[in-house]
C-alpha cells in the first residue's frame, strides 16, 4: 500500500507527527513516504513542533483518585424484575445454586405458558359450545312454529 | 463486566484502578479544572457501577464505552458552567526542577497553551484529547464522539491549525528533531498515552 504526499499532509494535519496516533493501516505506507520523500520530511518536522508542545502540557498525578472513587458508597440498584423473583424464589444463601436453578426456571416457562394457553382454549371451548347450542334451538323453535303455521292453513 | 452488573465489588475496584486516572485525565483536559475532573470521574463510574448491563462488548471497548460516558458528562458539565477554570496550573502544575526565572518561563508557556486548548471550540478540544492525550484510535473516538472518521479527521484538523496559529509566537525556528524510520516503527508503536490504541 502506497499514500499519496497530499494524505500524508492531511494525516499529520489530523493526528500529528507521532506515528502511534496514525491510523493502523496507513502507518507503514505513511513511513515508507517519510524515509522516501524530502518533503514528506519537512511536512513532518513541521508538524513535530505542535506535538511537542502539547506533550508539555502538565497534568494533575491524581494520585489519590482511585481512592477516592472507591470510598465512596455505591448506590444501591434497580433490580431486574426477574432478579427480584428469583431472590424471593431463593434465599440469598442459596444464590450459588443459581447457575443450575436459572435454566430449570427457565425451561419452565413454556410449560407455563403452555397450561395458561389451554386453560384459555377450554374457556373459549366452553363459551362456544353454549352458544351454539342456544342457537341450535332457537332455530329447531322456529322451525317447528312454522311447521305449525303450515299446518293450520292445510287444515 | 457481567460480574460488575451482578454487583462484584471487586472487579468493580479492579476497573476503576485500570481506567481511574485516565478517565480523570481526560476530563481535566476537557475542563482544565481538578475538582470538575474528579467529579467527572466519579460519577462515570458510578454510571459504571449502575449501569454496566449496558455495555456491549461487541460494539465498544471498556475503554471507550468509559470515555463515551465522561464525554457526554463533560459536555453537560460545560453547558451548565461555560466558565470552565484554566488558572489551576499556576499553583498545582509547578516543576520543582526549574528555577525560578525558568518555572516563570514554562508556567507563561503552559499557561499560553492551556488557555489556547480551552479557547477551542468543545468537539474541536474533545476530539484532540481524545485521539493526542488519551491515545484512542480514530475508530474509536468517532465512536465516542458520533462522527465518521472522516469528520473527526476535519474536527482534528481544525483544532490543530487553530492551535498552531494561537501558538504561533512561540515557534523558535531551528528546532528540528530526527524523524521516525520504518525500522523505528516498532518502537514507537510500543508507546502508548494513558487510554488504549483500539
Amino acid at each position: 500500500m502506497t499514500i499519496s504526499l497530499q494524505r500524508f499532509e492531511q494525516l499529520l494535519d489530523a493526528y500529528g507527527a507521532s506515528p502511534q496516533r496514525w491510523p493502523d493501516h496507513e502507518r507503514a505506507a505513511a513511513l515508507q513516504l517519510l524515509e522516501q520523500s524530502s518533503s514528506a520530511a519537512d511536512l513532518w518536522q513541521s508538524a513535530q513542533w505542535l506535538d511537542q508542545q502539547l506533550d508539555q502540557l502538565p497534568a494533575p498525578d491524581f494520585m489519590y483518585l482511585n481512592t477516592t472513587l472507591l470510598t465512596g458508597p455505591l448506590p444501591a440498584r434497580r433490580k431486574k424484575w426477574t432478579d427480584q423473583l428469583l431472590e424471593w424464589l431463593m434465599p440469598a444463601q442459596a444464590r450459588s445454586a443459581a447457575v443450575f436453578w436459572r435454566p430449570a426456571a427457565l425451561a419452565c416457562v413454556p410449560l407455563m405458558m403452555g397450561l395458561a394457553v389451554g386453560n384459555q382454549l377450554e374457556i373459549f371451548s366452553d363459551v362456544d359450545t353454549t352458544d351454539l347450542y342456544s342457537v341450535d334451538m332457537e332455530e329447531t323453535e322456529l322451525e317447528l312454529i312454522s311447521l305449525a303455521d303450515y299446518s293450520e292453513i292445510l287444515q | 463486566m457481567t460480574a460488575i452488573a451482578d454487583g462484584d465489588q471487586r472487579v468493580y475496584a479492579d476497573t476503576v484502578r485500570q481506567h481511574g486516572r485516565a478517565i480523570g485525565f481526560y476530563a481535566f483536559r476537557i475542563l482544565g479544572s481538578q475538582d470538575s475532573a474528579e467529579d467527572i470521574a466519579q460519577e462515570t463510574f458510578l454510571r459504571l457501577w449502575t449501569h454496566a448491563d449496558r455495555w456491549q462488548s461487541d460494539k465498544a471497548s471498556l475503554s471507550t464505552w468509559l470515555h463515551r460516558i465522561a464525554h457526554n458528562l463533560c459536555i453537560d458539565m460545560m453547558r451548565k458552567d461555560k466558565s470552565s477554570k484554566t488558572d489551576e496550573y499556576e499553583d498545582e502544575m509547578a516543576d520543582p526542577r526549574l528555577g525560578a526565572e525558568q518555572q516563570q518561563e514554562s508556567d507563561d508557556r503552559h499557561q499560553r497553551l492551556q488557555s489556547a486548548l480551552m479557547m477551542l471550540p468543545e468537539r474541536q478540544r474533545s476530539a484532540l484529547v481524545l485521539t493526542h492525550y488519551q491515545g484512542l484510535g480514530n475508530q474509536a473516538v468517532a465512536s465516542i464522539m458520533d462522527l465518521s472518521v472522516d469528520a473527526l479527521e476535519s474536527l482534528l484538523a481544525r483544532s490543530r491549525r487553530a492551535l498552531r496559529s494561537a501558538l504561533a509566537d512561540l515557534q523558535e525556528p531551528g528546532i528540528v528533531k530526527k524523524k521516525p524510520t520504518q525500522s523505528g516503527k516498532d518502537k514507537l508503536a510500543g508507546q502508548s498515552g494513558p487510554g488504549e490504541q483500539t
